[in-house]
C-alpha cells in the first residue's frame, strides 16, 4: 500500500529475562491509512500495548523491537532518540489508560499543555497558554480558562483523560496511538471520550490506532480491526466484516463469549475453554491451538500463515483456505 | 414464609474521625434502601463508580455500620445479634471480590485457604475432614484436587476468582454477595465465571447479589435489576422488563452508553453521548440525584427529590415523570 500513513512490517518485540527471551509480538504487519481508525483487540498479555510502545520508542529497558515501521515514509524503529523525539513532538502522540502516567501532578494543567508548544513549536508562553485553553475547550472541559490553572488531582478520571487527549492534540498529530484510554472510565464518560476521538478522525483526518479488549468500543469507533492472540494476528478485516462474518475460530469465540445487552438471551454464555497464554517461548504452531475446539494436528506443529481471504480481509488458520 | 433477605430503609456509611472529644461521625453513603430477596434468586445492582454499590453490599453483610433502618436475615434483625451469634451466622452469607488474588493469603496453600472458614463455622471438624471439604469445594468450582497443594501466586485471575468462590461456598451459604467478580477478568474467562455462578446457584439454591458496572453481564445473570445513583435506588424491577424499557432517565442513559459488538448499531450512536459528569456524593443537592445531567430536567427536579414509587406491581422508579400505572 502506498497511501499508508503507517506501514508496519515484520514487527517483533522481545524481552530479555533471566530465564531466557520471551516474544511478546511476533512478526506483525499492518497498515494505517490517513484518517483511518484501526482497532487492535486482544485479551491481556496478547501484546497490544507492546506494539504501541515499540512505535513510540517506549519499550522497557529489557525489551527490543525489530522489523520496520514506516511512518510518513521514515522508519520509526531505525531512528535515533533525537529523531524520534522530533516525530513525537510534532506528528505522533500517545494516550494511555492511566492519564497520570503522562501528567505531572505538581504542575498546573494549562502550563503542562503549553510547555510542549513552547519547546516544540517555539510559541511564546502567552500564546501557548491561550492555545492550551482552546484545546481544553475542544475536548469539552467546561470552564476551560479557569480549569487550566488547576492541578491534575483536582480533576475527575474522565476530565484527566480529556486533558491527556488535549495534550496529545496540541501537537496536531497525524497519528494518535491510544492504549485503552476508556477502560477505567464509567460507560457514560467512555461514550463522551469515544465521541471526541471519532470527531478527531472525521474532522481533522487524524489516524488512530486504538488498542482495547472491548469489542463494543471497537464496533463504535473503528473502521478496521485486528484480532490479536499471543502476539500474532489471528484475523484482520473491515469492522463490518469482522463483526458479522468472522472466520478465525478465536475471533468467532471472542464475539460469541461477549455478553450483550440487546440480543436474545441464551441460558449460558458461550465459552472459550482454557486460559489466555502468557509469556513463555513461542509455540511452534498457532498460539490459539491449545484452546481451539477445531484444531487439527497441523495446528500445534506449524504456524499458519496470514493469508488474504477477501478484500482487506486476512486470517491465519489452517482450516481456512486462501481466496481464489 | 419470611423472605431470605429484607432491607428496610437501610442507610449506611463510614465513620469519619471527629475532634478529640467528640465521637466519630458516620457519613451516609447509601440512603433509604429497601428491597426483598428470595432464596435462589439473583439481584443485579448496577451503577457508575462511587454510586455506593459496594458499600451497600458490605452494609448488608454487616461489614460496615448501619446508620438507620434494618437488615432482616430470614426475619432476624442482624443488628440485634450479639457478635458471637453474628459470627456463627456468617457461614450463611458470604462475599467475593473483584481482586480475588489480593484476598488470598500468599503464604497459605489453596487447600488451607479454602478450608479456613470451617474453623469458625464447624470447629468440631477434624483436619482431614476439613481438607476433604476443601477438595470438594474446589471440585464444585471446576478446579481439580491438585490445586489444594498449590499457592496463590500460581493462580491466574480466573483461577483466583474460582478459589474465592470455593472458599465462599464451603460453609454452605444461602447468599453470596459478588462485588464486581468478573470485572478484572478477560472476556473469555469472564464468561466461564458467570456460567459457574449460575450453575452453582442451581445446584446449591444460592441467592446472589451481583454488583457490577457492566449492564451486559448483569443482564445474563440477574432475575431482577436495581440501578443506583449517588447512593440511592433510582429503579428496580424484573430483568426482562428493565432491559426491554428502562423507566428512569438515568437507567436509559446508562443503557444507551453501553457499546455493543455491532458496528451498524454503534455507528449511529456517535455524538449522542450524555454530557456532563455526576456531582460528588459528598455534597448532595436537594433534588433528584440525576438532575444535573438529566435531559428531561425541570425546576421541580432540582427542588424536590422524587420518592421511589411503585410504578407497576413489580417495578419501582424514582422520577417525577414516571407515573404509577393504575
Ligand atoms: N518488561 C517486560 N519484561 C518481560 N516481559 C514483558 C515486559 N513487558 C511486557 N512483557 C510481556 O509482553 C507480553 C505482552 O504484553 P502487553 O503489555 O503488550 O499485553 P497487552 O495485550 O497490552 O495486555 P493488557 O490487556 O493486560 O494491557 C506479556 O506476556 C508480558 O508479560
Ligand atoms: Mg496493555
Amino acid at each position: 500500500m502506498t497511501d499508508s500513513l503507517l506501514s508496519v512490517r515484520d514487527l517483533s518485540v522481545t524481552f530479555r529475562l533471566p530465564e531466557g527471551e520471551v516474544t511478546a509480538v511476533d512478526r506483525l504487519g499492518f497498515d494505517v491509512a490517513p484518517g483511518e481508525v484501526l482497532g487492535i483487540v486482544g485479551e491481556s498479555g496478547s501484546g497490544k500495548s507492546q506494539i504501541l510502545f515499540s512505535l513510540m520508542g517506549l519499550l522497557a529497558p529489557n525489551g527490543r523491537a525489530s522489523g520496520q515501521a514506516l511512518f510518513a515514509g521514515q522508519d520509526l524503529l531505525a531512528m535515533t532518540d533525537t529523531e524520534l523525539d522530533r516525530v513525537r513532538g510534532v506528528s505522533m502522540a500517545m494516550i494511555f489508560q492511566d492519564p497520570m502516567t503522562s501528567l505531572n501532578p505538581y504542575k498546573r494543567v494549562g502550563d503542562q499543555l503549553a510547555e510542549g508548544l513552547v519547546v516544540h513549536k517555539g510559541l511564546s508562553w502567552r500564546a501557548a497558554r491561550a492555545e492550551a485553553v482552546r484545546m481544553l475547550d475542544r475536548v469539552r472541559i467546561p470552564d476551560a480558562a479557569s480549569r487550566a490553572r488547576r492541578y491534575p488531582h483536582e480533576f475527575s478520571g474522565g476530565m484527566r483523560q480529556r486533558v491527556m487527549i488535549a495534550m496529545a492534540l496540541l501537537v496536531n498529530p497525524r497519528l494518535l496511538l491510544a492504549d485503552e484510554p476508556t477502560t477505567a472510565l464509567d460507560v457514560t464518560i467512555q461514550s463522551q471520550i469515544i465521541d471526541i476521538l471519532a470527531e478527531l478522525a472525521r474532522d481533522m483526518g487524524t489516524s488512530i490506532v486504538f488498542v482495547t479488549h472491548d469489542l463494543g468500543v471497537v464496533a463504535r469507533l473503528c473502521d478496521r480491526v485486528i484480532v490479536l492472540y499471543g502476539g500474532r494476528i489471528m484475523e484482520e478485516a473491515p469492522a463490518d466484516i469482522l463483526f458479522n462474518a468472522p472466520r478465525h475460530p478465536y475471533a468467532k469465540g471472542l464475539l460469541d463469549t461477549t455478553p450483550r445487552i440487546a440480543a436474545p438471551l441464551t441460558r449460558r454464555l458461550d465459552i472459550i475453554p482454557g486460559t489466555p497464554r502468557s509469556g513463555g517461548a513461542m509455540l511452534p504452531g498457532c498460539p490459539f491451538a491449545p484452546r481451539c475446539a477445531s484444531r487439527i494436528a497441523a495446528c500445534e506443529a506449524v504456524q499458519p500463515p496470514l493469508i488474504g481471504i477477501g478484500p482487506a480481509h486476512r486470517t491465519a488458520c489452517h482450516l481456512i483456505g486462501e481466496a481464489p | 414464609m419470611t423472605a431470605l433477605l429484607q432491607l428496610h430503609d437501610l442507610t449506611a456509611g463510614y465513620p469519619v474521625p471527629a475532634g478529640l472529644l467528640s465521637r466519630d461521625r458516620l457519613v451516609p453513603v447509601v440512603h433509604d434502601v429497601s428491597f426483598t430477596l428470595e432464596a435462589g434468586r439473583t439481584l443485579g445492582i448496577v451503577g457508575e463508580s462511587g454510586c455506593g454499590k459496594s458499600t451497600l453490599g458490605r452494609a448488608i453483610l454487616q461489614l460496615i455500620p448501619t446508620i438507620s433502618g434494618k437488615v432482616l436475615w430470614q426475619g432476624q434483625d442482624l443488628a440485634e445479634l450479639a457478635p458471637e451469634a453474628l459470627r456463627r451466622r456468617r457461614s450463611e452469607f458470604q462475599i467475593i471480590f473483584q481482586d480475588a488474588l489480593a484476598a488470598l493469603d500468599p503464604r497459605m496453600t489453596i487447600g488451607r485457604i479454602v478450608g479456613q472458614p470451617l474453623a469458625t463455622f464447624e470447629p468440631h471438624l477434624s483436619r482431614a475432614d476439613r481438607h476433604d471439604r476443601a477438595v470438594e469445594a474446589l471440585r464444585q468450582v471446576g478446579l481439580s484436587a491438585d490445586f489444594a497443594a498449590r499457592y496463590p501466586h500460581e493462580m491466574s485471575g480466573g483461577q483466583a476468582q474460582r478459589v474465592g468462590l470455593a472458599r465462599a461456598i464451603i460453609g454452605r451459604p444461602k447468599l453470596i454477595v459478588c462485588d464486581e467478580p468478573v470485572s478484572a477478568l478477560d472476556v473469555s474467562i469472564q464468561a466461564q465465571v458467570v456460567n459457574l455462578l449460575m450453575d452453582l446457584q442451581e445446584e446449591l439454591g444460592l441467592a446472589l447479589i451481583f454488583i457490577s458496572h457492566n449492564l451486559s453481564v448483569v443482564r445474563h445473570i440477574s432475575h431482577e435489576v436495581m440501578v443506583m445513583c449517588l447512593g440511592r435506588i433510582v429503579e428496580h424491577g424484573p430483568r426482562d422488563d428493565f432491559y426491554a424499557g428502562p423507566l428512569h432517565p438515568y437507567s436509559r442513559a446508562l443503557m444507551d452508553a453501553v457499546p455493543e459488538p455491532d458496528p451498524r448499531r454503534e455507528r449511529g450512536r456517535i455524538g449522542l453521548s450524555l454530557p456532563g459528569e455526576l456531582p460528588s456524593s459528598l455534597d448532595p443537592l436537594p433534588g433528584c440525584v440525576f438532575a444535573s445531567r438529566c435531559p428531561q430536567v425541570e425546576a421541580r427536579c432540582r427542588a424536590d427529590r422524587p420518592d421511589l414509587r411503585d410504578i407497576t406491581p413489580t417495578r419501582r422508579a424514582a422520577c417525577h415523570f414516571v407515573e404509577p400505572l393504575r
